[in-house]
């Protein structure tokens, strides 16, 4: 493979350079590079089926701009995607041949972006007028493993929130018998798709899930645990409101709805963009897109707690929390009330008794 | 005749002095870490204020957890007024006890049931507290576990997160604070209307462990129980 690539104009230098950033991401220690970098040159390329559902192509966006200089051409060059209905050349008949015939190999992997609709069987998202649900289950047979990116893959993602016209759900609910890794993120990071495939085709094997089937070596560390706003986080210094001073001066987003406290993400760390920036760098709170249940779970994104289920949008914990303290106090205020009147009485029966 | 009787041990009242201490604590700081009010000014580097919050929060959290855990040993070796039984109202006699002091309280009857441990209402009342404090404890430490990918807390606290979600997790931690607050409204009132009604030392008891009582003779003492058994106050 070498030397394919140095036909590219890619050189070893190159190479190793990008070896070494996925080893980065996939914290390897040094020794893992060569291993990689041996690993990649000799490798039989594999072939990918990618699949398009319910979604907005905007994880095959995120892929394509994969930003490690080298990145999307060797993963590209690594893999044999066969079939991708965004940006392969082949058409119609052609394409679902391709596709076919990848399957029918066995041992591809299968990239799924998008959740797929269940309700009606399915109806609500077909291909070449066969369900998602179909299409998904015939690509999944034989597969060596299926990743699905992005959040609509990984748990239904947008089209799961309510009212989840269409039943949508992620892979791991329809798929068993097949290994399926969890890439979500909306969109999910190139960086984590090609570290998860050199991580198989290096050691042969998955790299180890966290318990919502999300690789730990991207999803094991909080946002907020490695946020370059975290200092300000502990120091109590936070934005009040877009554009305030704190804004300026970088302060925490906590106030402003981040969720970087309860989301788990590598993105502080490899970021976006050729590693430009990433959402909080941009002065944007966190609004947890990698968790299970976003984008419900995860709303209102620009404040800290969700409302009281069954009570009306304005009514924040806060206010019925005081409301409660109240109604105690308002109940302790007529007791005493209650009381004098009691005491009263008994006086005023005494009195008669006595007299 | 009066005599003085130890009603609360030393372990009970330290738990409970503990529990108001860490309790107001963990109200205060919560809030805080809930809603941060406070802003500190200058460099981040020369302030820690969120990070004090957040560590004084955990501390007195272990310190509650901790003084819960010596609290349930304790009911089961504590003195008559210390056990189990004054809290859960079961029995004829703490049953009849029971509905005489919600009739009391709601103006139905007017002489007070006379108890001297925890009168079966309040018992009940500090029952269900205790049970929300486990609770509350149980969902914050989940969300202390949320920091660590394994290890200690997330084994033992850490399946709460997938079972309930974050979110809902710190919704419920943070109304049930609301409700502490509300106990706490009533709870004061209840022992001050106690303090004056009983004149047997309830609040000055909570300090020094001793209430005075009318001396009962033994077959006086067996009237009462019967007559509560009927819920009937015998005639002195
Ligand atoms: S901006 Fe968000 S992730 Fe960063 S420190 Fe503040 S709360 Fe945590």
């Amino acid at each position: 493979m070498l030397a394919a690539l140095e036909r590219k104009g890619i050189s070893r230098r190159d190479f190793l350079k990008f070896c070494g950033v996925i080893g980065a991401v996939l914290a390897v220690p040094a020794e893992g590079i060569g291993r990689i970098a041996e690993a990649l040159a000799s490798v039989r390329r594999p072939s990918v089926v990618w699949l398009e559902f319910q979604d907005c192509a905007g994880c095959s966006e995120s892929f394509l701009r994969a930003s490690r200089p080298t990145a999307a051409e060797i993963v590209l060059d690594v893999l044999s995607v066969d079939y991708h209905e965004t940006i392969m050349a082949a058409a119609g008949r052609q394409a679902e041949e391709a596709k076919e015939a990848a399957i029918k190999t066995g041992g591809h992997l299968v990239i799924v972006e998008g959740s797929i609709p269940t309700k009606e069987n399915g109806l609500y998202c077909c291909v070449g007028g066969r369900t998602a649900m179909e299409l998904l289950s015939e690509a999944a047979k034989g597969a060596a493993a299926i990743i699905a990116v992005g959040s609509c893959a990984s748990f239904g993602g947008l089209a799961a929130a309510k009212p989840d016209p269409t039943g949508a759900v992620g892979v791991r609910d329809l798929v068993k018998g097949v290994p399926v890794i969890n890439l979500p993120g909306c969109p999910v990071n190139a960086v984590n798709i090609t570290a998860t495939v050199v991580h198989y085709l290096t050691y042969a094997s998955l790299p180890k899930l966290d318990e919502y089937g999300r690789p730990l070596f991207a999803y094991g560390k909080r946002v907020h645990d490695n946020c370059e706003r975290r200092a300000h986080f502990d120091a109590g210094q936070f934005v009040e409101a877009w554009g305030d001073e704190g804004h300026r001066k970088g302060w925490c987003l906590y106030k402003m709805g981040c969720k970087g406290p309860e989301c788990y993400s590598n993105c502080p760390t490899v970021r976006w963009n050729e590693g430009t920036n990433w959402p909080v760098g941009a002065g944007h709170g966190c609004i947890g897109c990698t968790q299970p249940g976003f984008w419900d779970a995860m709303t209102p994104f620009y404040r800290r707690l969700p409302n009281v289920p069954g009570f009306s949008v304005e009514s924040g914990a806060d206010k019925i929390g005081i409301g409660l303290a109240a109604a105690a106090a308002a109940g302790v205020v007529t007791h005493v009330v209650g009381t004098a009147v009691r005491r009263n009485k008994a006086k005023a029966e005494e009195n008669k008794d006595n007299s | 005749m009066q005599k003085r009787v130890l009603v609360w041990e030393a372990p009970v009242r330290l738990f409970h002095w503990v529990a108001v201490i860490s309790m107001f604590s963990l109200a205060v700081t919560g809030y805080y870490i809930g809603f941060p009010f406070l802003t500190a000014s200058g460099e981040a580097s020369s302030s820690y204020l969120m990070g004090w919050m957040r560590a004084v929060h955990f501390v007195a959290a272990f310190v509650l957890g901790i003084a819960c855990l010596i609290r349930l040993y304790w009911f089961f070796t504590g003195n008559e007024y210390a056990r189990f039984r004054d809290w859960i109202p079961v029995g004829g006699v703490r049953r009849s006890l029971f509905w005489r002091q919600v009739k009391y309280y709601l103006f139905l009857t007017r002489k007070r049931p006379e108890v001297l441990g925890h009168n079966p209402v309040a018992g009940l009342s500090y029952l269900i507290v205790l049970l929300l404090i486990l609770g509350q404890g149980l969902i914050g430490f989940a969300l202390y576990a949320e920091a660590y990918q394994d290890g200690f807390w997330r084994s033992a606290f850490g399946w709460l997160l997938p079972l309930f979600g974050n979110q809902n997790l710190r919704l419920t931690h943070h109304l049930l604070m609301w409700v502490f607050a509300a106990f706490l409204i009533v709870h004061l009132y209840m022992s001050v209307l106690a303090e004056i009604e009983e004149r047997n030392g309830t609040l000055t008891s909570m300090f020094g462990g001793y209430k005075t009582e009318e001396q009962p003779d033994a077959y006086r003492d067996l009237a009462y129980r019967e007559a509560a058994a009927v819920g009937e106050k015998p005639e002195d």
